[in-house]
């Protein structure tokens, strides 16, 4: 036990009994414990949005066993079983901003709570804690949210799911579309939700330096299977020849070409500096 | 995903899938009208044997086509019942009140089936085989004429198409918002009325925005590429009309004159 969620031997049918019938996943075994901070890879159609939608029982398994909280999630799940995991599940999709339809930016972050059964004041509290720390001043909450800059609309949206304090964060390519500083700032933010209060995050990504800057774990879904689901310093060294480096990797492999060969695959900046120090000292 | 045949296009190499789409449009027009004027079982027969023979010709199964007919089953069933139920001629079986269930009745409400399903059918064969974009230059094809009256064809046709262009991509944006607002709580169709009114507001107004910026983007994006509404353009996708069209409204036509000559007058 202890898995806050548990996928076995899972398959996802697209479309079955008809001619446009699509096998999206196919024996997914998949077990995270709390407070784990873990990337989904592959490429586009290998089934990282399917998957992350069997989360929160947007949709349900065609075949196989998934179970958030050791309750199960199938198409028979009582209502309220569902919505009891959905708020606990938080679900940030790509563009969130998307999402965005109150009069003002208030509205629109307390409507998450309210649904999940908070007091009007008690949803209101959550929402202006919230904001404020995704870092939306306070005179913006009376704006329409329409009237906001892209970036800030994206963390008003995301502000809206973390307004309900979710266990579990699952994002889809939360950073797509925004500059650099933009994206360093909800990375930022997902990090801190993830050491401060051990919440799970489960999070899409093409870039394969969030994999190896943030993340303990990541999993390689290719074709709709696992292909591999490891450390990230073990997952760099193993698929070094099929998938894009991040960049302290790359440098290793820089360093590798001229002769000086690291004692270990740094994953960030920070370890990839120490361990040229370390090399440099030793020569001298 | 369980609305995918109706109005859907599966993509094929048949006979009829090959055909011209603005005979196709014509065809089921004409079809749709003889079904109207149908009114005894010979003629409903005969219409029902030529349906039969475009399922062949499309290489249409019977599976997809009672899954085509099924969204339409309730109102098909209620417009049965109210036959059945309140026609008055004929031999009476049954009767509570002013409700009777009579042999005309009866006969009645079996061709009125018939009809809605010939006519689903129809229109289900004519989807199924032809691309949107092929109805789209089918239909510019078939208002052409009206460019005389000074009505601007070519720009209701690009309308057309663009309207088709988009109902997938905005099919597709509905589905992500609903599961966002779902992940937010919101369980559509529950709740008090003030509760259902702000669901359904969580959709439609994103919906709205949505079709407000692409709008905005197409037209930079038409703008930029040296659109002009009223040039004379050509077309990269041709269709020929062939010997087999001809055939094909002939064939029509000729069905049309017989289920006029086999009406019970
Ligand atoms: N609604 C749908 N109907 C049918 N097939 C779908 C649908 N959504 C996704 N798919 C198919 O399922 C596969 C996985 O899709 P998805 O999970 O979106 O992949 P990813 O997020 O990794 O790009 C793709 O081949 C895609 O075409
Ligand atoms: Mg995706």
């Amino acid at each position: 036990m202890d898995y806050q969620i548990n996928l076995n031997n899972v398959d996802y049918l697209y479309a079955p009994n008809t001619p446009f019938v699509h096998l999206a996943l196919h024996g997914i075994n998949l077990k995270v414990k709390k407070g784990e901070f873990l990337t989904i890879i592959g490429s586009t159609g290998s089934g990282k949005s399917t998957l992350i939608k069997l989360l929160n029982g947007l949709q349900t398994a065609t075949r196989g066993i998934v179970e958030i909280n050791g309750i199960e999630l199938n198409s028979k799940t009582k209502k309220k079983n569902l919505q009891e995991i959905r708020s606990q599940v938080g679900m940030i999709f790509q563009s969130p901003e998307k999402q965005l339809f109150a009069d003002t930016v208030l509205d629109d972050v307390s409507f998450g709570p309210l649904n999940f059964g908070y007091s009007k004041k008690e949803s209101e509290t959550l929402a202006k804690k919230t904001l404020l720390s995704v870092g939306i001043k306070s005179e913006l909450f009376n704006r329409s949210p329409f009237e906001l800059s892209g970036g800030q609309m994206r963390r008003v949206a995301i502000a809206g799911v973390l307004a309900m304090q979710p266990q579990v964060l699952v994002l889809d390519e939360p950073t797509v579309g925004l500059d650099a500083n933009g994206k360093k700032n909800i990375l930022e933010l997902i990090k801190k939700l993830n050491v401060k209060n051990k919440t799970t995050i489960i999070m899409v990504t093409h870039d394969m330096n969030v994999v190896s800057e943030y993340s303990n774990r990541v999993v390689y879904l290719n074709k709709g299977q696992v292909q591999a689901d490891i450390i990230p310093k073990q997952f760099f060294a193993d698929y070094q020849d099929t998938v894009i480096l991040p960049d302290a990797v790359k440098m290793y492999k820089l360093l590798k070409q001229h002769g000086i060969v690291l004692d270990e695959l740094p994953m960030t900046k920070n370890e990839l500096i120490k361990l040229i120090m370390q090399k440099s000292k030793m020569v001298r | 995903m369980n609305h995918v045949v109706f109005g859907s296009y599966l993509p094929g190499n048949s006979f009829i899938h090959r055909l011209n789409p603005a005979l196709k449009i014509l065809a089921v027009l004409l079809l749709i009208t003889w079904t109207l004027f149908a009114n005894n079982w010979l003629n409903y027969g005969l219409l029902a044997i030529f349906i039969l023979l475009q399922l062949i010709l499309s290489a249409t199964s019977v599976k997809t086509v009672f899954r085509a007919i099924r969204p339409f089953l309730w109102l098909i069933m209620f417009t049965v019942l109210i036959q059945i139920l309140f026609g008055n001629q004929g031999t009476i079986y049954w009767q509570w009140g002013p409700i009777k269930i009579t042999s005309v009745g009866l006969e009645m409400a079996v061709l009125i089936f018939i009809r809605f399903t010939l006519i689903i059918i129809e229109a289900t064969i004519l989807t199924l085989t032809t691309s949107p974009n092929a109805i789209a230059t089918g239909v510019e094809y078939l208002i052409s004429p009206l460019k005389y009256l000074g009505v601007p064809v070519a720009t209701i046709s690009i309308m057309i198409s663009i309207a088709l262009r988009f109902i997938p991509t905005l099919v597709d944006e509905l589905h992500t918002i609903m599961n966002a607002q779902k992940s937010r709580g919101v369980s559509f169709g529950s709740g008090g009325i003030i509760k259902r009114v702000k669901s359904i507001c969580s959709l439609i107004i994103p919906i709205l925005v949505s079709s407000f910026r692409h709008a905005d983007n197409l037209a930079d994006a038409l703008s930029a590429s040296g659109y002009e509404a009223n040039a004379t353009r050509s077309s990269y996708q041709q269709f020929h009309w062939t010997i087999f069209d001809t055939l094909c409204l002939v064939v029509v036509l000729i069905l049309g004159i017989l289920v006029i000559l086999m009406r019970k007058i």
